[in-house]
């Protein structure tokens, strides 16, 4: 278990909380002695400075959604709870929130945070007999009151049906995800463009975003996978479900089969 | 005998079973399981919602408490922020470096003159906080 995980379980259990909605993120944040402060930020959406005791946390009052700003709050209790002896001020904007390309202390507060928001026990007992489809993305993260995002990367780590995830800015494949022992190989696209015929390609060369009832789209397998020996696209059912941001060019691709 | 003496002779009877039943937890316990409550479960519960409940009385304490503090420690830091403002970024990242000396390992020539500026309000305000509430 990571560190991020076992700090954020031991804080949930000290509270005897099971389900994050019986406590206000604020109210966990004041018991453990963080202040908030709510102002517009100019180059980020958090950002945490460590007293001998207490700490303050800013968060970024242009954060346009809750789930975001939630996420951004508990990113910040992470630090303040396992790296206040460390350096004393945290920066946090859209890339050290997530989830891949950053340094150790980043990815700990990351993990801290989803283990606060979805617990990994009731994130599974509240998906796990559920069909995978964008529809329970957004079921899942309007339950726990998280982003989009990070519901689909804790989906991708607690859920049932092995997905895969393509994370693109500015029409270049920067990362790309996929579970362990998966029997499809992705192929490696990073710091090319999103191939034709996926829909983050559509979006970075059309403009074109799904109408939600829509976000559900067929792809050929061979757009993102190597086709195995003596297989046809029509043998297989893979599908692309893009979270876009245009605010920042980002695409994060959620890809998946349906057997 | 009577009815009266009736009532009273059994509500003494209920009285000293559920003294007996109550005074020592085992029987509590038992008697419990027996009518078919789960007792770990009913622990648990209390506990939890114990602890939740003092969670919430802490924070709302320390909410209360900090807010008040802010308001002093932004008026006694107010002098400091207004002339950090007309500071050049050299002498602004120098402040930063003396107050928080991990800061030279960072890539302060990254930031802009308002991020400096608000660290160093947000320093001085935790510093004052601390101070105040140590004083208190």
């Amino acid at each position: 278990m990571s560190k991020g995980v076992r700090i954020a379980r031991e804080l949930l259990d000290q509270y005897g909380i099971d389900d994050p909605s019986e406590i206000p993120l604020e109210t966990l944040i004041y018991g453990r002695d963080a202040i908030i402060r709510e102002k517009p930020l100019s180059n980020c959406d958090g950002r945490i400075v460590f007293g001998n005791k207490k700490s303050i946390i800013t968060i970024n009052s242009n954060i346009e959604f809750e789930g975001k700003r939630r996420f951004v709050l508990a990113h910040e209790l992470g630090h303040h709870e396992m790296h206040r002896n460390e350096i004393p001020v945290h920066f946090d904007n859209d890339a050290t929130l997530q989830y891949f390309k950053n340094g150790n202390q980043e990815t700990q507060a990351n993990e801290f945070a989803s283990e606060i928001l979805m617990p990994s026990k009731l994130f599974l007992s509240q998906s796990e007999r559920k069909r995978f489809s964008p529809e329970l993305l957004r079921e899942l993260s309007n339950l726990f009151l998280t982003s989009l995002t990070s519901t689909v990367y804790r989906y991708f780590d607690f859920g049932r049906h092995p997905i895969c995830l393509i994370y693109s800015y500015n029409n270049v494949v920067k990362y790309w995800k996929r579970p362990d022992e998966y029997p499809h190989f992705l192929i490696n696209r990073i710091n090319l463009p999103p191939p034709e015929g996926s829909v983050a390609y559509e979006f970075f060369n059309e403009k074109k975003i799904y109408t939600k009832a829509n976000s559900k789209q067929r792809v050929w397998k061979s757009t993102w996978f190597n086709l195995n020996r003596e297989e046809d696209d029509n043998d297989t059912n893979f599908y692309e479900f893009c979270i876009i941001t245009p605010k920042y060019n980002t695409v994060l691709s959620v890809i998946w089969e349906e057997i | 005998m009577s009815k009266k003496a009736n009532l009273k002779g059994f509500k003494n009877l209920l009285h000293d079973f559920a003294e007996s039943v109550s005074s020592n937890s085992e029987t509590a316990n038992e008697y419990l399981r027996e009518e078919g409550f789960d007792i770990d479960m009913l622990l648990n519960k209390s506990l939890k919602h114990i602890k939740k409940t003092e969670l919430i009385l802490n924070a709302e304490k320390n909410k209360s408490k900090v807010e008040n503090l802010i308001q002093e420690a932004l008026i006694k830091i107010k002098r400091i922020i207004e002339k950090n403002k007309g500071l050049p970024t050299a002498k602004l990242a120098e402040i930063l470096s003396e107050r928080a000396p991990a800061f030279q390992f960072r890539s302060l020539e990254k930031w802009d003159d308002n991020q400096i500026i608000e660290v160093l309000e947000d320093i001085d305000l935790i510093n004052f906080i601390e101070e105040i509430d140590e004083a208190n």
